[in-house]
């Protein structure tokens, strides 16, 4: 009885973890998005001609900002099917 | 309603393992990394035997195109003489994105995946790290000598920021590695999640998703790539930069 309870707590726990890891990181990813979009716009509306240069910034800062949510999804997966789960 | 902890045994992290007295070996990976590799050799040396002056095929337009950009952004970053970065970066990225995009070929029996993608096992995006770090140290001790080398962990300006300099010389390679792995690692259980759906949703719609989801994995796949040698290019500079 006492380890059921004990599995249901980390499991719970478990569940609770993961989903704020991946919450915070979606925040946060869509946060850095829309900021490095939003001067890529600007920049684009100032002066179009240097649209592709613009283009690859983005791209690379995206792949930066989008590293860090997906290092919590890993975290989270390690959390929920990992420890969790025997 | 179906228990949806039916979706909590998703398998995670499972390799087609060996063991061997100095630990166990991930065969699936080791088998696509040297898939991978026989790729990009054969890749290259299709474009060596097929490289003319005239005009260019496909291949060595692809191939020109991307030594071509690598070639430019070593030279406005770190300078002319500095060639033997490119490449590495060519290299790493040709690989990487070969490596990551194996995915797409179908492999699994009996709910085993014996063609993942290499970069989602951590030790190859270390291991990848690992010799970036190596490369980019090698190029600073034969620029400067080995005792100059060590000498600028102290000089270089801003003075007596040694701690600092450690954690970001540690961070680095870290970062690359992980950044690479979650990337990676994350496309993989979203497909083993959304297959896990079947459960709960009809099966045209989580076959549906799992494709669009692919989609969006390999263009992950693609940025992840870019990203990595691109830093690798930038660490070079970090790493052989004149005080001003």
């Amino acid at each position: 009885m006492a380890a059921t309870t004990q599995k249901a707590i980390e499991l719970a726990g478990a569940f609770a973890g993961g989903g704020l890891a991946l919450g915070g990181g979606a925040i946060g990813a869509a946060i850095g998005d829309g900021l490095a979009g939003s001067q890529t716009i600007a920049g684009i509306a100032r002066q179009p001609e240097v649209q592709g240069r613009l283009y690859t910034t983005m791209f690379l800062i995206v792949g930066l900002v989008e590293a860090m949510y997906f290092i919590n999804l890993a975290i989270m997966a390690l959390f929920v099917f990992v420890l969790a789960k025997g | 309603m179906p228990s949806l902890l039916g979706i909590a045994n998703v398998p995670v992290g499972d390799h087609v393992t060996a063991r061997t007295p100095i630990g166990t070996l991930n065969l699936d990976t080791i088998w696509v990394t040297a898939l991978a590799g026989l790729i990009v050799l054969t890749l290259g040396l299709i474009m060596r035997r097929q490289a003319t002056s005239g005009v260019p095929g496909k291949l060595q337009l692809f191939w020109e195109f991307l030594v071509g950009t690598v070639s430019d952004q070593v030279e406005t970053s770190i300078g002319p003489q500095y060639r033997e970065a490119v490449p590495v970066a060519v290299t790493l990225f040709i690989f990487i994105l070969t490596a990551n995009w194996i995915e797409i070929l179908p492999g699994v029996y009996h709910n085993t995946d014996y063609l993942p993608a290499a970069s989602a096992d951590v030790n190859l995006t270390y291991a990848l790290a690992l010799l970036v770090a190596l490369l980019t140290n090698w190029a600073s001790i034969r620029k400067r000598g080995l005792a100059g080398h060590v000498g600028n962990w102290f000089l270089a300006k801003p003075r007596g920021m040694f701690w600092e300099r450690l954690l970001g010389e540690i961070t680095r390679p870290v970062t690359l590695a992980l950044r690479l792995f979650g990337n990676l690692f994350a496309g993989g259980i979203m497909i083993a999640l959304i297959l896990a759906f079947t459960t709960v949703v009809s099966s045209p719609a989580t076959a549906v998703v799992t494709v669009v989801w692919k989609l969006f994995d390999m263009f992950i796949g693609a940025i992840q790539a870019f990203i990595f040698s691109l830093l690798t290019i930038l660490y070079y500079e970090f790493a052989v930069a004149e005080e001003h």
